[in-house]
C-alpha cells in the first residue's frame, strides 16, 4: 500500500497535494460553520451539473419540441419529474447561497489583501449563476418562458453603443423566436459552464494560495494556526453540504418546478413576471420613466455590480471586525434592506393570469396547430371545456361547452360550417365568424377538440 | 556568424508566427462572423386581419391575433402576433398597432385602466406602462407610442382587411 502510494505520488504527486492542501494545512483558529458556505455552494453547482446532464439528454432544443420533450421528461422517464424539480429549485439554492456566501465574506471584511481578486472572481462567479437562471428559464418554451425573455433581450438591448448587437445576437434576429432558444441553449449548456468552471478554478486556485482570512482580525495579522483542515474544518463544509443537499432533495420531492401553458405570442392575456431573484430588477424598471428609462435597465444595476467589484479597491482600511468599520457593515445592511424591499414589492404585484388549456402530450403536428389557433382565435373566452378533470374558460357565456358538443354526434362539416357563417347556420349573432382562418386551421382546431373529446363508437 | 545564426532564428520565428497565426486568425474571425451572423428572416409583407365589417365601430377596439410564416432559409415557422385595431380621427379611418409594449416588449392588454381620473383601455402587465387608444403614452416607463402598423384597404369588392409592417 505504502509503495503503491509512493508510486503516484512520485508521478502525480497527489500525497504531497493533500499534506500541504488538507491534513498539513492549518487555517486560522476560530472558523466555524460560516466559513462553509461557499462549499455548501460548490455542492449544488456539482447537483446542477448532474441534473442538468439529465436533463440534457432528453430536452430537443428547437421551439416545435422543447416544451413536449420537457413534459416527455417529467412524464415519462423514470425519476424525470423530481430531476427538474432538483435542477429547477437548485438554481434557487445556488443564487440564494452564493449570495449569503458573498454577504459573509463582505461582513468579515475577508475581501481585503491579499485576497481583492478572489472577491473578484467571486462576483464573477455570481454574474454568472444569474446568466444560467436567466437562459434556463427560456428553455422550457412555456409562457413565462418566451415573455420573460423578451424583456431580459431588450434590457440587453439597451446597453448604450453595444445594445443592438447585443439584442440581435441573443435573440438571433429583431426578436425572440425560435432562433433565440437554441442560442440560449448554447448559452446555457456551452458557454456558461465552460465559464463557470474556468472561474471557479481560479476562485479555488486562490483560496489555495491564500488560505482562510482570520476571523475578525486586520489585514496582515494572520491570526494563529487551528486544527488542520482535514479533518476538522472538512467535517464542518461535509455537514454543511449534506444539510443543503437534504433540503434541495426535500424541496424537490415535495415541491413540483412550475410549468405554464405553451408559449403563444399572441397571448394577450398573459401577465410575465421573472424568477423571483430578479424581481428587485423587476420592480426597479417601474420606477424610472420616459427619458430616465435607462437607469433602470443599464445604469443602475451595472453600476451596483460595478461597485461591488471595486469594494476591495476602495476599501483600503485593514481593519476586518465589522463593528470597526462603521461604514461598511451600514452600507451592507442598507443594501441587503434595499434589494429585499424591492423583491418583496415585485413580488406583490403579483400576475393575474388565468390557467390556460395546456395541449396533450403526443399531439400531431395538425393537433398542436389547432391548439395553437383555438388560442389565437380565443375560443376559450366564450366555451368552455372541460378535459381531464378541469375546467377551462369563463362561466359568463352560454356559448356551448366543448366537451358537451362534441359527445354529441357532431360532423366536421357542421362544425365547419358554424365557424364560417354563425348567424346563417345558428340564427344568433352572439357568435362571431371565424371565416377569416384560413382552411387547415378551422380543420386543425377539429383535430385538436377531437383528440380531446374523442368520437362515441 | 553569430549574428547570422541570430537572424535565421528570428526568420524562423517571423515565419512560425505567420504560419500559425493566419489560420488561428482565420478560424477565429471566420467563427465569430457566422457565429454571430442574425438568422436572416423572412416574413410575409401582407397579412390577412380582418373582414371589412369586423373593424371596430365607436370606441370599441378590435385585438385580432395574426399568425403568419416566418422563414429562415429554408426553415418554415408558424408564428403569431397581437395586432390591436381602433378608428381614427375621422369616418373611415382606422389605426392599427402591434400588442408589444414600446418599453420591454411584454404583451399588451385591453383593459381599462384610470390615469388621471381617465379610462385608458390599453395597458401593459409589466411595469406599469398604459397608453391611449390611438397608442400614446398616457403613463409608465414607455417612451415611444406602440408601434403603428399599415392597414390595407380590400379593393374590387374584396372584403379582406390586411395588415402590413409587422
Amino acid at each position: 500500500m505504502g509503495r503503491l502510494l509512493d508510486f503516484l505520488d512520485d508521478r502525480l504527486g497527489i500525497v504531497s497535494a493533500w499534506r500541504t492542501s488538507m491534513s498539513g494545512k492549518r487555517p486560522p483558529a476560530g472558523i466555524g460553520f460560516l466559513r462553509t458556505l461557499g462549499f455548501a455552494a460548490l455542492t449544488v453547482c456539482a447537483l446542477q451539473f448532474l441534473s442538468g446532464i439529465a436533463l440534457a439528454f432528453h430536452y430537443v432544443p428547437t421551439a416545435g419540441l422543447a416544451y413536449d420533450s420537457i413534459r416527455a421528461f417529467e412524464q415519462e422517464v423514470p425519476g424525470g419529474a423530481f430531476v427538474r424539480s432538483l435542477h429547477h429549485f437548485g438554481a434557487s439554492f445556488f443564487v440564494v447561497l452564493a449570495v449569503v456566501h458573498l454577504a459573509r465574506v463582505f461582513f468579515t471584511g475577508a475581501y481585503k489583501a491579499p485576497r481583492e481578486f478572489t472577491w473578484l472572481t467571486g462576483i464573477g462567479l455570481l454574474g454568472i449563476v444569474l446568466g444560467f437562471g436567466f437562459t434556463g428559464y427560456l428553455l422550457p418554451w412555456d409562457q413565462k418562458a418566451y415573455f420573460a425573455t423578451n424583456v431580459g433581450t431588450e434590457i440587453a438591448g439597451r446597453t448604450p453603443l453595444l445594445g443592438d448587437a447585443l439584442r440581435t445576437v441573443l435573440n438571433g434576429g429583431d426578436e425572440v423566436g425560435p432562433p433565440t432558444l437554441t442560442r440560449f441553449y448554447v448559452i446555457h449548456v456551452v458557454l456558461l459552464p465552460i465559464a463557470l468552471l474556468g472561474l471557479l478554478a481560479v476562485h479555488l486556485m486562490l483560496i489555495q494560495r491564500h488560505g482562510v482570512a482570520a476571523p475578525g482580525r486586520p489585514v496582515g495579522d494572520e491570526g494563529s494556526p487551528g486544527l488542520p483542515y482535514f479533518p476538522h474544518h472538512t467535517l464542518k463544509e461535509a455537514i454543511v453540504g449534506a444539510a443543503t443537499a437534504g433540503v434541495l432533495f426535500l424541496a424537490a420531492a415535495t415541491f413540483h418546478a412550475p410549468l405554464e401553458a405553451l408559449a403563444e405570442p399572441s397571448d394577450a392575456g398573459y401577465e410575465p413576471r421573472p424568477d423571483w431573484y430578479f424581481l428587485a430588477a423587476f420592480q426597479l424598471l417601474k420606477w424610472f420613466k420616459g427619458p430616465f428609462e435607462s437607469l433602470g435597465t443599464f445604469w443602475l444595476p451595472n453600476l451596483f455590480v460595478l461597485a461591488l467589484a471595486l469594494v476591495p479597491f476602495v476599501d483600503r482600511t485593514p481593519e476586518r471586525h465589522w463593528r470597526k468599520r462603521k461604514l461598511a457593515t451600514s452600507l451592507g445592511i442598507a443594501t441587503i434592506v434595499f434589494v429585499a424591499t424591492l423583491t418583496i414589492l415585485g413580488a406583490l404585484d403579483a400576475p393575474d393570469n388565468q390557467r390556460v388549456l395546456r395541449h396533450p402530450l403526443g399531439c400531431t403536428e395538425t393537433e398542436k396547430l389547432g391548439y395553437l389557433a383555438l388560442r389565437r382565435a380565443r375560443c376559450l373566452e366564450c366555451h368552455e371545456l372541460e378535459y381531464a378533470g378541469t375546467r377551462y374558460g369563463t362561466e359568463d357565456h352560454d356559448a356551448p361547452r366543448f366537451d358537451e358538443l362534441l359527445a354529441e354526434r357532431y360532423a366536421f362539416s357542421t362544425f365547419d360550417a358554424v365557424l364560417r357563417d354563425p348567424e346563417g347556420e345558428l340564427g344568433t349573432e352572439d357568435m362571431p365568424a371565424f371565416d377569416y382562418l384560413p382552411d387547415v386551421e378551422r380543420a386543425a382546431i377539429w383535430a385538436f377538440l377531437r383528440k380531446l373529446v374523442p368520437e362515441k363508437q | 556568424m553569430d549574428s547570422n545564426g541570430a537572424s535565421r532564428r528570428g526568420f524562423l520565428a517571423t515565419l512560425t508566427l505567420v504560419l500559425a497565426g493566419v489560420p488561428i486568425l482565420g478560424a477565429i474571425v471566420a467563427s465569430l462572423r457566422s457565429g454571430l451572423a442574425p438568422a436572416r428572416v423572412e416574413k410575409p409583407t401582407s397579412i390577412p386581419l380582418c373582414h371589412l365589417e369586423e373593424l371596430p365601430k365607436g370606441d370599441a377596439i378590435l385585438g385580432r391575433a395574426v399568425t403568419f410564416e416566418m422563414r429562415r432559409g429554408p426553415l418554415v415557422e408558424n408564428v403569431s402576433r397581437m395586432v390591436f385595431v381602433t378608428r381614427g380621427e375621422s369616418d373611415g379611418d382606422y389605426l392599427a398597432m402591434l400588442g408589444e409594449c414600446t418599453h420591454l416588449r411584454c404583451p399588451i392588454q385591453q383593459r381599462t385602466v384610470s390615469v388621471g381620473g381617465r379610462d385608458a383601455p390599453l395597458r401593459c402587465p409589466c411595469h406599469g406602462g398604459v397608453f391611449s387608444r390611438t397608442g400614446e403614452v398616457l403613463a409608465g416607463p414607455p417612451r415611444a407610442p406602440l408601434r403603428r402598423l399599415e392597414l390595407e384597404m380590400p379593393t374590387d369588392g374584396a372584403d379582406i382587411v390586411h395588415v402590413r409592417g409587422l
